[in-house]
């Protein structure tokens, strides 16, 4: 994809053209979800823009109560609430863009401004989300030229700096290109200081993906530091110090991820992992207590009985409970807690199979060449 | 050099997102380079969207149309996944798909699960 600055083919041929041949097709996709019974939030909001956009008031009363029903504390949320609620004048657009901002889009497009003034400032706050909508809609269909004049379109009207360096991140982004993804959601981090997390976790996997860890991280932290409730955050933050041995700070991170929602089969793996590495055999049973019955319980209960209590009819009962389980242990996935079960242990059960005739010799050899030679 | 859990869970998201499976559904980890997947498969992208809303197929057609869409797109995304540096294998734990050896992909349920 070209330097996305250089494009900009239908801003003075029109935009508006362009969008009345997409409309449409984007009503038709986000009603879609609803036939299917999936009001998500974000599929509610767009379509009350929509809404906004055609002014049918009808459906935007309903579809908002919909969206507060259970989101009322999204702050996206509830100034579209306001806006609907009082059309109050703070939340017109701004009037102009000023010399900082200027200075960072090219000649043409601010003489196309200026040119249109009167079009673009001022304007009610949901026709630049209308914009966006719909340039999220062409990146979706893989038409990052129109979604890119979609998004600069929506940033005449808003002026708004870092959520146009966002978008253009988010179509490098989804073209796979992520020097200029990162290059981009960072210039957007900068603008607004950090302030929205959708962008800050999105740098945080380009960051991640192009070996830039720390710098992940630190977006990460700044997240969990405006909104400490995102599990996957905190998951994210204890994998992070999993990775780098920081066991006592990984723990903490998927406590909290953990309190959060109890059945985070991932983090429970992962701070399972860390008990038993502690062989600490108090807050393993405490942490069972804690654990919603499940297959990840009952896995664990195998691990933990082949350290601690050596009830090996009971370790052998959860073992050829799951079918795959035996094949999840043979990729590697349970590997380091493997690795964490006294050798002895591991022998013992091993013996125990194999006095039984409990498992095909084919078998059991494989089983043991894992199990012991991790 | 080994690549981290860390940065291998941000690879796999990125071949999730690009086969247009709604990250938002999925829990996606990568555990001593095996990457784990849990939750539930749901294609956003318009070109299914389009399936459902603009062709007057029959519901048994329309069915058995999106099934193979699903099959195909999980397949795609397994060889993706299962080929990308430092990726071991897959586990995959999904509510309204299995990964059976021998067949491939199987749907659980016959109707609303895609």
């Amino acid at each position: 994809m070209k330097e996305i600055f250089t494009i900009h083919k239908n801003l003075l041929s029109g935009v508006e053209s362009l969008a009345s041949e997409y409309i449409d097709d984007v009503f038709d996709y986000y009603n879609s979800f609803l036939e299917e019974g999936k009001p998500y939030p974000d599929i509610l909001y767009n379509l009350i823009i929509l809404y906004l956009w055609l002014d049918k008031k009808e459906k935007i009363s309903s579809y908002l109560s919909k969206l507060l029903q259970k989101n009322n504390h999204y702050s996206k949320y509830l100034n579209l609430k306001k806006y609907i609620k009082n059309q109050s004048s703070k939340f017109k657009l701004p009037s102009k863009i000023n010399k900082k901002i200027k200075k960072e889009i090219p000649k043409k497009v601010y003489e196309f401004y200026l040119e249109n003034k009167e079009k673009f400032d001022e304007r009610p706050f949901f026709i630049k989300e209308f914009y966006n909508i719909l340039g999220d809609y062409a990146r979706f269909s893989n038409r990052n030229e129109d979604a890119f004049d979609f998004y600069l379109f929506s940033f005449l009207y808003s002026k708004n700096i870092s959520e146009l360096y966002k978008n253009i991140g988010a179509c490098y982004n989804s073209e796979n290109d992520l020097e200029r993804a990162y290059k981009y959601f960072k210039k957007s981090i900068k603008k607004n200081n950090g302030q929205d997390s959708d962008t800050l976790l999105e740098f945080s996997h380009i960051c991640a993906e192009l070996n830039k860890e720390k710098e992940a991280l630190s977006s990460l932290l700044t997240i969990h530091k405006n909104n400490p409730h995102y599990p996957d955050v905190s998951y994210r933050i204890g994998k992070y110090y999993l990775d780098k041995s920081e066991i006592e700070k990984a723990k903490l991170f998927f406590e909290k991820a953990l309190d959060i929602n109890p059945n985070y089969s991932a983090a429970n793996i992962d701070y399972f992992y860390i008990l038993l590495k502690e062989n600490n055999k108090k807050e393993i049973i405490e942490f069972f207590k804690r654990l919603p019955d499940s297959r990840d319980k009952d896995i664990f209960e195998f691990f933990y009985t082949l350290q601690f209590s050596k009830n090996f009819d009971k370790s052998f009962d959860i073992f050829k409970k799951y079918d795959d389980f035996m094949e999840q242990i043979f990729i590697g996935f349970w590997n380091h807690i493997i690795n964490s079960i006294d050798e002895k242990n591991k022998i013992k059960f091993l013996n125990y199979i194999e006095d039984n005739n409990l498992l095909s010799i084919d078998k059991l050899n494989q089983f043991k060449e894992v199990l012991l030679k991790l | 050099m080994t690549v981290s859990d860390f940065r291998l869970t941000s690879l796999v998201r990125r071949l999730v997102v690009q086969m247009n499976f709604n990250s938002n559904l999925l829990n996606i980890s990568v555990i001593n380079g095996v990457a784990y997947l849990k939750g539930e498969i749901e294609k956003n992208d318009p070109t299914i969207r389009k399936l459902k809303k603009k062709y007057k197929f029959s519901d048994k057609v329309l069915d058995k149309k999106l099934a193979q869409e699903y099959k195909a797109g999980l397949k795609m995304l397994d060889r993706n996944i299962v080929r990308a540096p430092g990726i071991r294998g897959v586990v995959y734990q999904l509510k309204n798909w299995e990964k059976k050896a021998g067949t491939g992909w199987i749907r659980k349920s016959t109707r609303g699960s895609t």
